[in-house]
């Protein structure tokens, strides 16, 4: 063996042996020395590779010691410390051990990564927010859906995005593009915001192809119809605004709609029509279909769009019911006629103008999804009668007026209905709203608290007791509790918002068509529902801004107080 | 969970050799070329002695220059009554010859 090979061979056990002690384990590093030490010994080169090797080898083994203790200890206190010994007893001082904090926080980060607790914790985000329009159109909800059109140009992805994209000409341009590419998609026409603005959802203009369009594809359906008929009422509309509002509403609208051959001919077809069909199941299933073909699993997107605010009566609810008010003008039209024809005599006249509304009625019970129909047809049907009724009874139709008051008596008692089916009782899901929202703030309040109390124990490890102030003492305290709590809130929030997840899924997974989404609205709108009492409480004083102000005020007179401490001590120690 | 001491035949080659002058400081080195034990199997035997307090260590004082100072062992008083113990035992049970020690 050379010179060379003797002195590479020390020099390479020298460079291992050195190498391994700079890393060794603190408390046990002067075993790491002594292997070190014992080179100078030995002459053989490859015998003092080998015995390097054997150090290595020693502190792989030192490491996993050290880390398997480690885990015992709280966390923030080195092994060996003086702290150590007091970790049983001082509250200055973190006491839970350091595996079961790891745990706790693991089980926390794995409760966070289950799809139906981020649901939960979305939709407490989007309950934080003010309602903007702009808000949600960015949101995480959206873009997904925007990245696949973009990608697929898929017809039905083209679709569900003009519906809820808040972008007047992307809305426009999609649904023509979806329409042209699947002509089956020519119902979205009914349901397409063309403007933007607070009264693009009461008053949408529709241009007049897409009318023409939608009355040649669906040609024995009312509601192609009665969006004719709204383009007139959004022209009075406009005209009455313009005017400051001049008279009342109900009169005017009824006048200048009336003196409308336009709106007169399609609401007389409307009335006649042998269908009502305002595309809610066709909506939801466009909806169902799309999200299970991209695998989005974001269910606020259902509660989102064709409004002015993020979330609003979103794709479960937004039949165009404003046309509805067409109906009710209409239908007062009809029963002036028919009083006119009663008072005049022509009774079979009267009977015929009292009968249409309540067969359009009946016609619309088949189809309707939403309680705004459902108050419309029976308001209608209930009104017109209460005026067939007694004309019936003096025409001597005794067996048909005692059928009629049956259905009247029905159309009483079905006006509120009990239980769940009541969305419309907003505060009826309150506490369980203002549960998921508690539990969503204590998660990242406590999540929050629990790194910067590492961060911080960490940083400070090596201090003694005697110079460990209130700073690390409370964060001793906030490690030793607060990654329980994170979990029990996680446990909490799965918990609480685990219901509305299954129904979420049931409706996802429903193989038929579905014509009933009430119950799916008012589980996903429970998060945003306060109960009553605290909602005007929890929306003035603890919204996102608040809990901003509320962490920044605390945090700066946190930094205030250790300043202070801080100061004094060094003036203490000087003086 | 208290300590023991897992009784090798390493172990006891070891005790073995710490038994053969027992007053005297040895080095690690000097010990592993006497029992043939490599230092990755020598030292963690060491180690657990220390812990069990059978094993004194210091640091040498340096005695040249620019050589680091080594570190040294010998068994303690209740160490020295333990190693006899077990090596004798050992011995009944045939297990082990002692070579240096003569116990």
């Amino acid at each position: 063996m050379s010179d060379i090979q003797i002195l590479a061979g020390h020099k390479v056990a020298a460079w291992l042996a050195r190498g391994a002690a700079r890393v060794w384990p603190e408390e046990t590093r002067h075993w790491g020395l002594a292997i070190e030490a014992e080179l100078s010994d030995i002459n053989s080169p490859s015998a003092s590779v080998f015995w390097a090797l054997g150090g290595v080898m020693l502190l792989t083994r030192a490491w996993w010691n050290h880390l398997l203790h480690s885990w015992m200890r709280p966390a923030g206190v080195p092994e060996g410390s003086p702290l150590e010994q007091l970790t049983k007893n001082a509250s200055r001082v973190p006491r839970t051990p350091r595996f079961v904090t790891a745990i706790l926080l693991l089980v926390s980060s794995a409760a966070l990564l289950i799809p139906d607790v981020r649901d939960g914790m979305r939709a407490s985000f989007d309950a934080w927010h003010e309602p903007s329009a702009e808000a949600f159109d960015d949101s995480t909800a959206i873009a997904p859906l925007r990245k696949q059109v973009n990608l697929n140009h898929d017809p039905q992805a083209m679709a569900l995005l003009a519906l809820l994209s808040n972008d007047k000409t992307e809305r426009i341009r999609l649904a023509n593009g979806a329409v042209q590419r699947d002509p089956s998609l020519t119902w979205i026409y009914s349901e397409v915001r063309t403007t933007d603005g607070v009264n693009s959802f009461w008053r949408n203009p529709l241009p007049a192809e897409w009318l023409d369009k939608l009355q040649k594809w669906d040609p024995d359906n009312a509601v192609p119809r009665l969006l004719v008929a709204q383009q007139s009422l959004i022209q009075f509309e406009d005209g009455w605004e313009r005017s400051g509002y001049r008279g009342l509403y109900n009169l005017e609208s009824k006048k200048f709609l009336e003196a409308d051959p336009k709106w007169l001919a399609a609401m007389d077809f409307a009335f006649r029509a042998p269908k009502y069909d305002a595309y809610g199941s066709k909506r939801f299933d466009l909806y169902r279909t799309v999200v299970q073909r991209y695998g989005f699993r974001d269910s606020r997107m259902a509660l989102y769009g064709f409004g002015d605010s993020p979330v609003g009566l979103g794709i479960l609810m937004q039949s165009p019911f404003f046309p509805l008010t067409s109906v009710m003008i209409y239908d007062d039209v009809l029963l002036d006629r028919g009083d006119a024809a009663e008072r005049a005599g022509n009774l079979r006249e009267a009977e015929r103008l009292y009968r249409e509304p309540a067969q359009f009625s009946d016609i619309m019970a088949q189809q309707s999804h939403t309680d705004f129909e459902r108050g419309i047809w029976v308001r209608l049907e209930g009104i017109s009668l209460r005026r067939l009724i007694p004309l019936l009874a003096k025409t001597g139709h005794a067996e048909e007026v005692s059928q009629l008051n049956y259905k009247l008596e029905g159309l009483q008692t079905s006006v509120s209905p009990p239980g769940p089916l009541r969305y419309w009782a907003w505060s009826e899901n309150g506490w369980e709203g203002f549960a998921i929202r508690m539990l969503t703030a204590a998660i990242l309040l406590f999540g929050a608290a629990s790194l910067v109390s590492l961060g911080a124990l960490f940083l400070r490890r090596r201090a003694e007791l005697q110079s460990r102030g209130a700073g690390l003492a409370l964060a001793s305290l906030v490690i030793d509790y607060c990654p329980i709590l994170l979990v029990i809130s996680c446990a909490g929030l799965f918990v609480a918002y685990r219901p509305i997840a299954l129904m979420y899924h049931q409706y996802m997974s429903w193989p038929f068509p579905i014509y009933d989404f009430r119950p799916l609205y008012h589980a996903l709108y429970t998060p945003y529902e306060s109960p009553e009492g605290v909602s005007g409480i929890f929306y003035e004083y603890f919204n996102a801004p608040h809990y901003w102000m509320v962490l920044i005020v605390g945090l700066t007179l946190l930094a205030v107080y250790i300043l202070f401490r801080r100061t004094l001590r060094g003036r203490v120690a000087v003086s | 969970m208290g300590l023991h001491l897992r009784i090798s035949a390493a172990t006891l080659r070891v005790l073995d050799a710490l038994l053969e002058h027992p007053a005297q400081w040895r080095h690690g080195y000097s010990m592993s070329q006497q029992t043939e034990i490599p230092s990755g199997t020598l030292y963690p035997i060491l180690m657990r002695l220390e812990k069990l307090a059978w094993l004194e260590t210091r640091w040498e004082q340096a005695e040249k220059s620019g050589r680091p100072p080594r570190h040294l062992y010998r068994l303690t008083g209740p160490g020295r009554a333990m190693a006899v113990e077990e090596l004798r035992d050992a011995r009944v049970k045939r297990m082990w010859k002692p070579i240096y020690s003569g116990v």
